[in-house]
C-alpha cells in the first residue's frame, strides 16, 4: 500500500514543502512540488489526504515551485509566481492565490506537457466503465454539473482535463479538485452535503474560487480507464428545461477539436484519436438549469445499452 | 482563370472520417482539419483521381453521377474554395 499524504502531519508536510519538495501523484503524473507558503501546504492538506506520496521513486514528471518573488515588493504587496523546471511561467499572482496558483499551474503542465495523450479541455465522469466527456468554455456550468454527478453515482475521472491515451483510445483517470467559481460554490455546498472545499479566494481573473475535494473512491481508482461512450456539451440556462439533442459527429469532431489543448500539435495521431471517439461515442448537446434535472437525464444516458 | 487545371498538392496524404454524408478531412500538409459536405469531398477526390479544369471535372462527375446542370454551375466555386483551404492547387 502506497503511503498517501495524509500519512504526514501537518508539520511535515509544510518541512517537507518548504525542503526537500512533496511528490505527489496524481493519475498517471509524479510531480515534484515544493513551497515554504503555508497556504499551499494547507491547502495539499486539506485536498490532497487521499493522493499517493511518491517517495520511493526520484523520477517526476513535473518539477513545480510556489515561490515569493524576492524583493521588497515581498513586503508591500506580496506575490507568489509558478515555477516550472526552474522557470517562472506566468505572471506574479497575489500571494493569497497561491492555492489556486497550484492548481492552475498543475493543469498547465500536463496540458502543455503530456503529450502521449490528446487532451480536452472538458469534465470526465465514468459508470460502469464507460466515461461522458463534458467539454465546454468557462460559464458553461461544467464543472457545476460534474461536482453534482461525481457525488450522485458517478466517478470522477476530470473536472478540467480529458485524458485520451493515444496508444488505446482509452479515457484515463486524472481525478483532482473540482474548480468551482462565484454562485457555483454555494450551489454545491448547498446541494451535495458533506462537501469539503478550499478556503475562498475572492478577486482572481475568475471571480472568487474554491476548490471541491475529489471523492475518495475516484482517488483510488484512479488506475481504471474508462472507454469514450459519450461526448455531452453542456450548457447551463436559467430557467430552461433539460434538453439533452443529439449532435452530428462530424461537427461534434470540430467543436471537440477547438475544445483540445494538443489536438494541433499532435497532427494525424491527434485526428485519428478524435475521431475514434466520435465513431465510438454518442454525441450530444445538454441545456439545463436544474441539477436533479441534469442526473435523471445522465441516468436515462447510463441505463443505454453498451 | 476558368481554365485552370486543378491536381492534387503533390506530398499530401488526405486522412478522412464520413458520418452521415459529412466529411473530416485531415491535411499532412497544413496540419489543419476540415468538414466538408458530401459533395465538395466527391470534387476532392475527382481531383486526387485525376487533375483536370472545372469543366473536365464537372463533365467526369456528371456521367459519373448524373450531376443536375445547377450542381455543374457550382463546380467553379467550390474549386476555388477547396485551394483556399489548401486541399487542392492549380498546377
Amino acid at each position: 500500500m502506497m503511503p498517501t499524504v495524509a500519512s504526514l502531519t501537518r508539520a511535515e508536510l509544510g518541512a517537507r514543502l518548504a525542503g526537500p519538495g512533496l511528490r505527489l501523484q496524481t493519475g498517471a503524473f509524479v510531480s515534484r512540488v515544493t513551497s515554504p507558503i503555508g497556504a499551499v501546504a494547507d491547502g495539499i492538506a486539506l485536498l490532497y489526504a487521499d493522493y499517493p506520496l511518491r517517495d520511493d521513486t526520484p523520477f517526476a514528471d513535473f518539477h513545480i515551485a510556489l515561490a515569493r518573488p524576492a524583493g521588497l515588493r515581498r513586503w508591500f504587496r506580496p506575490q507568489v509566481r509558478f515555477v516550472y523546471d526552474g522557470a517562472a511561467v506566468f505572471r506574479p499572482l497575489p500571494l493569497d492565490q497561491a492555492f489556486p496558483m497550484f492548481e492552475w499551474g498543475l493543469n498547465w503542465c500536463v496540458s502543455s506537457r503530456a503529450h502521449s495523450y490528446l487532451v480536452i479541455h472538458a469534465a470526465v465522469v465514468e459508470k460502469d466503465g464507460r466515461a461522458a466527456i463534458l467539454p465546454a468554455p468557462p460559464g458553461s456550468g461544467k464543472s457545476t454539473l460534474c461536482a453534482a454527478l461525481v457525488h450522485n453515482g458517478w466517478r470522477l475521472l476530470s473536472d478540467e482535463l480529458a485524458m485520451i491515451r493515444l496508444a488505446d483510445g482509452m479515457v484515463e483517470p486524472l481525478p483532482r479538485p473540482i474548480s468551482l467559481k462565484n454562485a457555483s460554490i454555494g450551489v454545491i455546498r448547498d446541494y451535495v452535503q458533506g462537501t469539503v472545499f478550499s478556503r475562498l479566494v475572492r478577486d482572481t481573473v475568475k471571480g472568487t474560487v474554491a476548490h471541491l475535494k475529489a471523492p475518495a473512491d475516484s482517488v483510488a481508482r484512479a488506475g481504471q480507464c474508462a472507454v469514450p461512450a459519450w461526448v455531452v456539451f453542456p450548457k447551463y440556462e436559467a430557467g430552461a428545461a433539460p434538453v439533452l439533442a443529439p449532435l452530428g459527429r462530424a461537427g461534434a469532431f470540430m467543436q471537440l477539436a477547438e475544445n483540445s489543448f494538443n489536438y494541433t500539435v499532435l497532427g494525424q495521431s491527434g485526428f485519428d484519436a478524435l475521431g475514434g471517439i466520435i465513431h465510438q461515442a454518442g454525441c450530444y448537446s445538454f441545456t439545463y438549469s436544474a441539477l436533479d434535472d441534469a442526473l435523471d437525464t445522465f441516468a436515462q444516458l447510463a441505463r443505454e445499452p453498451a | 482563370m476558368n481554365n485552370r487545371t486543378w491536381r492534387a498538392i503533390p506530398g499530401q496524404a488526405l486522412r478522412h472520417r464520413e458520418w452521415d454524408d459529412e466529411f473530416i478531412v485531415y491535411n499532412n500538409l497544413s496540419g489543419d482539419t476540415h468538414l466538408l459536405d458530401g459533395s465538395a469531398m466527391l470534387l476532392l477526390r475527382a481531383v486526387a483521381a485525376a487533375p483536370g479544369n472545372a469543366a473536365a471535372l464537372a463533365e467526369r462527375l456528371r456521367s459519373a453521377l448524373g450531376l443536375d446542370q445547377q450542381e455543374v454551375d457550382e463546380i467553379p466555386a467550390m474549386l476555388d474554395q477547396l485551394a483556399a483551404l489548401s486541399l487542392i492547387e492549380a498546377a
